[in-house]
Formats: structure tokens, sequence, C-alpha cells
């Protein structure tokens, strides 16, 4: 109760007038599959549960094999897949059937249908990377992968907007497009991959990051040898061992 | 020249006929020259064509090749008067594959890369005294016998991070690198093993932690014992992600080699490296992106004055780029890079004594890169 009237207070302070209903609880976790937890804003990861109310701050996160939908206080949900978290940035619905809903996708993929949004201060908005897409009433899909800062938007009904660096634009049904570095381009699908290849993001830079570092080793370590003066029949290769003693110019 | 003709071509024509998902061709020219500042002249420059194939059979498995035409003039004044060495020709190739694949609940790679001696087996010797000092820039070049290495790797969850950890094994073949040598040489073979760990800092960000340790086996001559480098521990940690700020510290440490002295392998009684340290700053803003150099390299064990004694020294360099988009999947980038290294006691004055010098060394490459 508190904490709502100072969410309120702060909203009225900076010019936003969206009342508060009292009785509001908050965004809910439903259909629970595989392992789920919740990290409130300010204490550890704990195991979800059906039914349990996220609140502002709340990362809600997905693991192996696991989903959970997010259903928020207008009906609209989010589906996360599997190795995905999102954080309820605000969730607030205001009287007169307005809804406002703010989440950040942190990683992962998640599936959003958005009930048709009622007035002019409804919004329902979901940021992944640089990027942050919003919807009047639609259904769509957002996936972020933080190691590559690639984001996809997936247009499955209606129009979505985005907003990269202050730069609008509108996404109708059936579009596909994926933001990166900055920039934005309709998403080119890379080939179905099985489960059992699939390695995430985070992964295959840990995997690539290894190879390369041995690489760089074995580079630097095959000239230290072949440069050494035991090495190549005695050539004496570096200034100060082949300097031994002055010479007399002629 | 003919043999490494037809074994470049097959290698390049070969893997594309079979069954794909996607790939990457890169094709480049690079023009580098440095030179010394000291009374004995030390310069040279090497312009060099690269090419690059990678071949993506399925998300979890590609094949790379790379390789490089060249020529390269060295120019070295150990007595009197300077000699210069002019070589062309190709460089060894490189061949590899990487498998990806879950095992164990981790996420895992199998890679392995052969070095294809296509290269000019001599050209590292002839080259040794005009190149700039291997401490601080590595090798361009390479023409080496037939060798493999193989890598197995793992990564593992850590909370919202990544432990990798990896072993593997590198088989150095036998050549001879230099006319008046009796006998093949072998560089030792390698195993090393390494760690890192990989966290995500959001926005593309993140921060590793890594190290890796490798320790070789002796160095052969004609069938002997002659050399063995001491064991090498690296430890760096680097932050940053494809955008903005980044930075990677790091040191390569290495212990005491081992010499043949009485036809036995004896731990030398001074280090002859010097520890290695070095940070390498990098922004990038949009298509542009700015890399930095600074690496510190200790004096080695000898007392100085003695004949084995190396000041050791540093370098400064910086290196921008251009990335220009060529269309969706392909793009031209255009590098140029400065270097200075400073030896307090690398250079030579016209007496032959050792004096405080300097190399100077710029680049300028242009390269073209295509993916599909």
């Amino acid at each position: 109760m508190k904490k709502t009237f100072l969410l309120s207070a702060l909203l009225l302070l900076a010019g936003v007038s969206l009342p508060v209903r009292a009785d509001d609880t908050g965004a809910k976790l439903g259909s629970l599959s595989g392992p789920v937890s919740v990290k409130p804003a300010q204490a550890d990861w704990r195991p979800a549960h059906e039914g349990r109310t996220l609140e502002t701050g709340d990362t809600v996160a997905t693991g192996e094999k696991a989903s959970v939908v997010v259903t928020t206080l207008d009906g609209s949900t989010l589906t996360l897949s599997a190795h995905s978290q999102v954080t309820l940035v605000a969730h607030q619905k205001p009287e007169g059937g307005s809804i406002l809903l703010r989440a950040r996708l942190v990683l992962g993929e998640v599936l959003c249908r958005v009930r048709k949004l009622v007035g002019t201060q409804s919004r329902f908005e979901l940021k992944a990377g640089g990027v942050v897409c919003g919807v009047r009433g639609t259904k769509f899909s957002l996936s972020y992968d933080p190691p590559h800062d690639l984001a996809v938007l997936k247009v499955l009904d209606g129009t979505v907007w985005s907003d990269l660096k202050g730069q609008l634009k509108t996404h109708g049904k059936g579009e596909n497009v994926e933001f990166h570095d900055g920039d934005s381009k309709p998403w080119n699908p890379t080939p179905p991959v099985k489960p059992k290849d699939r390695i995430d993001g985070l992964s295959r830079k840990t995997l690539e990051d290894l190879k390369q570092a041995l690489g760089r080793g074995l580079g630097t370590d095959a000239d230290n040898s072949l440069t050494d003066p035991a090495v190549q029949g005695g050539v004496r290769l570096k200034l100060n061992l082949r300097m031994g003693q002055p010479e007399t110019l002629p | 020249m003919r043999r490494t003709l037809l074994l470049m071509a097959a290698l390049w024509i070969v893997p594309p006929t079979l069954s794909l998902a996607g790939g990457s061709f890169g094709f480049g020219e690079n023009y580098q020259t440095w030179s010394s500042d000291f009374d004995r002249r030390f310069s040279g420059w090497e312009c060099w064509t690269p090419l690059s194939l990678g071949l993506r059979f399925s998300p979890a498995f590609d094949l790379y090749s790379r390789s490089q035409y060249g020529t390269g003039q060295y120019t070295s004044q150990l007595g009197a008067l300077p000699e210069t060495e002019i070589l062309t020709h190709f460089s060894d190739t490189k061949l590899g594959g990487d498998l990806n694949f879950r095992a164990f609940g981790a996420d895992s790679l199998v890679s392995l890369e052969c070095n294809l001696p296509t290269g000019d087996k001599q050209w590292e010797t002839l080259q040794v005294a005009g190149n700039l000092p291997t401490d601080f820039v590595d090798t361009r070049y390479e023409g080496r016998a037939f060798g493999m290495s193989g890598m197995y790797a793992m990564a593992l969850p850590w909370g919202k991070s990544r432990l990798g950890l990896a072993a593997g094994y590198q088989v150095e073949g036998a050549y001879q690198p230099d006319p008046g040598l009796s006998g093949d040489l072998k560089a030792g073979d390698a195993f090393f093993v390494a760690g890192n760990r990989v966290h995500p800092l959001g926005h593309g960000k993140n921060e590793t932690f890594r190290a890796s340790f490798l320790v070789y086996r002796p160095t052969r001559q004609d069938g002997n014992d002659v050399f063995q480098l001491g064991p090498n521990l690296n430890l760096s940690y680097s932050r940053g992600g494809t955008k903005g700020f980044s930075y990677e510290a790091g040191s390569n440490i290495y212990t005491k080699a081992r010499r043949n002295e009485g036809g036995a392998l004896v731990t030398e009684g001074h280090a002859s490296l010097g520890q290695r340290f070095y940070v390498q700053p990098s922004y990038r803003y949009r298509k542009m992106k700015i890399d930095g150099s600074v690496k510190w390299v200790t004096a080695n064990g000898y007392p100085e004055g003695e004949s084995g004694y190396d000041g050791g020294g540093w370098l400064f360099g910086i290196s921008p780029s251009l990335r220009i988009p060529m269309g969706r999947k392909s793009a031209w980038v255009l590098s140029t890079s400065y270097d200075h290294i400073l030896l307090p006691h690398g250079g030579v004055d016209a007496s032959g004594a050792l004096v405080a010098g300097a190399y100077n060394r710029f680049t300028f490459g242009s390269s073209w890169e295509v993916a599909w």
C-alpha cells in the first residue's frame, strides 16, 4: 500500500496523471514448467511457484526446458521460453481500463499476447539491449542474445513500434526485424538447430575465447623457440647476442 | 612450387562441393614497413595477400582454411655493411574444423587444426636477422613442417557466467629450416590447459578472466635434444563488447629453459626470456574502431654486460580501422597502424656496442569479407 502510494506520488510529480487502483496486486506467474526462479530487486534468486505475484524490479528466469507465463493486470501475457530472463520495470493499471507495462528482456525469448489497449495513456513496452518495442493490441515475440547484442522481433499479429536510439519505426503483421549494433534490418533466420546441437551464445563465446587464447599462446611460443640461439643450428639471432665484441670498421 | 599450387587449389575447391549451410570468404592486401633508428641498419617491409575461407555445414560444425601469399624484404647489418634478403612465397596453410555439441550437461567444443607445409621452410631463418624483435611483434610468416593441434573444451554454467575449461596437444613435424643444418629440426610438442570465466554485463558486454598453462617437450635436431622451453603461464582479463570502450590486460610469465650441455638438457643458469605485460584498450564507434597497445618486456635474467643479456623494452601502438558495409553480408575493412618499440639496451652503434634504440613500424591494410 505504502509502495503503491509512493509510486503514485512519483508519477504525479513527474506530470503523469495516472491514478492507480488500490486493489491491483501485480502480474502473476502461471503455467510453470521446469525450473523457474524469481529474483526480487534487493534479494537473491528463489524458486517461483504458481500464482506468485511479481512486483516492480522483480526478475523472472527460466532454466533448461522450462517455460512460464506472466499474466499482466489487463490479461495480456508474456510467455518466457527456456533460458530466458525478464525484469518487470513498471506495471500499473490506472483507472479507465488503461494499462502500463514496461519490462526488460535480459536474455532469451518471450512471446507477448497483448490485449487491445484502451486509452491514450496505455503502454506495453519491452526493452532488449538498445531497442524498445511497444504495441497497441497485438501478438509478437522478442528474443535477445546478450553476448552478440542481437534482438529479434517477430510480429505475429497487429502492429508493433520500435524505438532504436530515438528512431521510431512501425512493423506490421508478418514482419521480422533484427536489431544489432545500433541498426535494424530484416531478420534472416538461420536453419533450425537440433536441440542436442544447440549451444547458447555465451557458451559459444566462452569456447571461442579459449581457442583464441591458446592459438595466440602457441604462436608466440613458436617464435620464442625458433629465435633461441640453441635452435636452427646455433644461429645467433638476437642483437645483443650477435654483438658480442665490437668490430673495427674499415 | 607447382605441388604447392596444386595443393592450394585442392584445398580451396574441394570443400565447397560438400553440402553447405553457410560460410564466409576473406581476401585482402596488407603492407608493412619497419626500420631501426640506431647506427646499424635493421629494416624491412612485407606485402601480404591473405586468403580465408570458412564453411558452415550445420550450426554445430564448420571448417576453415587460411593462408597468405607475399613478398618480404629483410635488411640487417651484422657487420660493416648491410645485407638484404628478398623472399616471395605462400605461407603455410591452416586447415581446421570446429564441432560444437553438448556432453556431460555442458556445451562442448572439439577443435582440430592442421598446419599444411605450403610455405618456404627457410623463410623464417633468412628473415630472422632483419625481422622485428619477436618479443614485441609476432612473426607474420610461417613456413614449417606438417603439424597438428587438437583441443577439447567445455563451458559450464556458473550462475549467470560460464566457466570454460580446455586441454589440448600440439604436434610439430620435423623439417630443415637451414641448408647448413645437419639433420632435421623438430620443434618441441606442446601440452596445454586453459580456463576462463565469461560473465555477461548486459548491453552486449562481457568480462573475461582467462589463464593458460603450456608445457613443452624438447626441441630436437638430428635426433638429439638441443633445447626445451620452460613452462609458460598466461593470465589476462578483458572487459567490453561489440561497441564502446573495451580493454584487455595480461601477462606472459616464462620460466627457465633447458639447454644441451655435454649431451644432456640442463636448466639454464639465468632465464633467457623476460616477462611480458600488456594493456590493449580499444574503442568502437559505429563503423570506426581504434585499438591501442602498450607492452612491457622486462630484462631477462642475465647480468648486464654478459652476452646473453636482453634489456627488454616497451611497445606503444595504435591502430585505427574503418569497417564499411557493402550490402547486408559483406564489408570492406580499411586499417592502418603505428608501433614504436623502445629498447633501452637493444640498439647497436657503428662500433657494434649496445646502445638505446628504437624501431618504428607502419602497416596499411585493406580487406574484403563476405558471408553467405
